[in-house]
């Protein structure tokens, strides 16, 4: 089989940012590793495609969306200890709050999870985050308000997502 | 100055650090191969299960027999897709069985069961069960249970129904 041209420079480009965004998503490495793969291997046939229409990324990050969602309905889905989730050291001048953080997303739905993430890690607009999950805008800004909420709540987060600055 | 969603956003960026290593392109390239393999064995298995099939009948058919060949001969050249091996999945059911998503393909059911909730005589939340494809784009569920819902894929970058069930 043909490997479509520019795949590879692509897979080599991005996907340490497609990382980052499926550690958030699943909050384990090994899981967001499995992640990504995933949605690089469903690509692969459509990458004629998308490349002729200049989207490929926006395709690749909504095909790892929904693979998250689709395994978390899965009973297999295990969630992993925060312990586990870092594989390079916190360090730095938050380290609690980016602690705090990573704890927090756990206490989120799978939803929620995936509107913050795609909100305020990937920066998507709310029609481009409704897009992407499949639902309202008015559903996006629901699982927003209700994820800011608790996020809010969190002892060690609350105090830095209150600061004006950092 | 930074408001609370520029702030959050800053954190993410700092809490989900850049991995050492992206994804390796020939893990993906791999993956594609097999599946793609697996695909074709499966319908290959199923061309010679049916061509046994038609040559055990061509035997017992006596003078009748060159009058079935052209039909035994059609059946047996299906595209590798059209048949598949049954697998063993769960599907929600707890908004109606709408739609399953197998091997990473979006499946609508047609029609829809249980008009947003679970189809009289199915489970309250999930049905586990055998999901075999009948042609390229239709398969049949059947649950441990005995009930059947006949799915249809769904179209490239169709929205999951199920996914607004919470």
């Amino acid at each position: 089989m043909d490997e479509p041209e520019g795949f590879r420079e692509f897979v080599e480009a991005r996907s340490r940012g497609l990382l980052r965004s499926a550690w958030l998503l699943s909050g384990d490495w090994q899981l967001a590793e499995d992640l990504v793969q995933t949605a690089l291997v469903k690509t692969w046939p459509r990458w004629n495609q998308l490349i002729r229409r200049d989207r490929p990324e926006a395709y690749v990050r909504k095909v790892m969306l929904r693979t998250y969602l689709s395994w978390r309905k899965r009973r297999s889905w295990q969630e992993h200890p925060v312990a586990d989730m870092p594989e390079v050291p916190v360090s730095g001048v938050d380290v609690e709050a980016r602690q705090a953080l990573r704890a927090a997303l756990n206490g989120l739905s799978h939803r929620q999870r995936a509107v913050v993430v795609l909100r305020y890690f990937d920066d998507l607009t709310e029609a481009q985050t409704a897009e992407a999950l499949g639902c309202s805008i008015g559903t996006v800004k629901t699982h927003t308000s209700r994820a800011m909420a608790y996020l809010r709540a969190v002892p060690g987060l609350a105090a830095a997502l209150q600061q004006e600055t950092l | 100055m930074k408001d609370e969603a520029q702030t959050l956003a800053d954190l993410l960026q700092r809490t989900a650090v850049e991995p050492q290593r992206g994804i390796d392109f020939d893990a993906v390239a791999e993956r594609v191969h097999r599946r793609r393999s697996v695909v074709w064995l499966a319908g290959s298995a199923a061309v010679v299960a049916v061509a046994v099939a038609g040559t055990a009948t061509l035997s017992n058919a006596g003078e009748n027999a060159s009058d079935r060949a052209p039909a035994a001969s059609a059946t047996a050249s299906p595209s590798p897709q059209e048949t598949n091996a049954p697998m063993r999945i769960t599907i929600s059911t707890h908004c109606g069985v709408v739609s399953a998503t197998v091997d990473g393909h979006l499946w609508l059911a047609d029609p829809p069961l249980g008009d947003h909730n679970p189809p009289p005589g199915w489970d309250e939340n999930e049905a586990s069960g055998t999901f075999a494809t009948t042609g390229p784009e239709t398969a049949i569920f059947t649950t441990d249970a005995g009930q059947q819902a006949k799915f249809r894929l769904a179209e490239p970058g169709a929205p999951d129904p199920n996914a607004e069930c919470e």
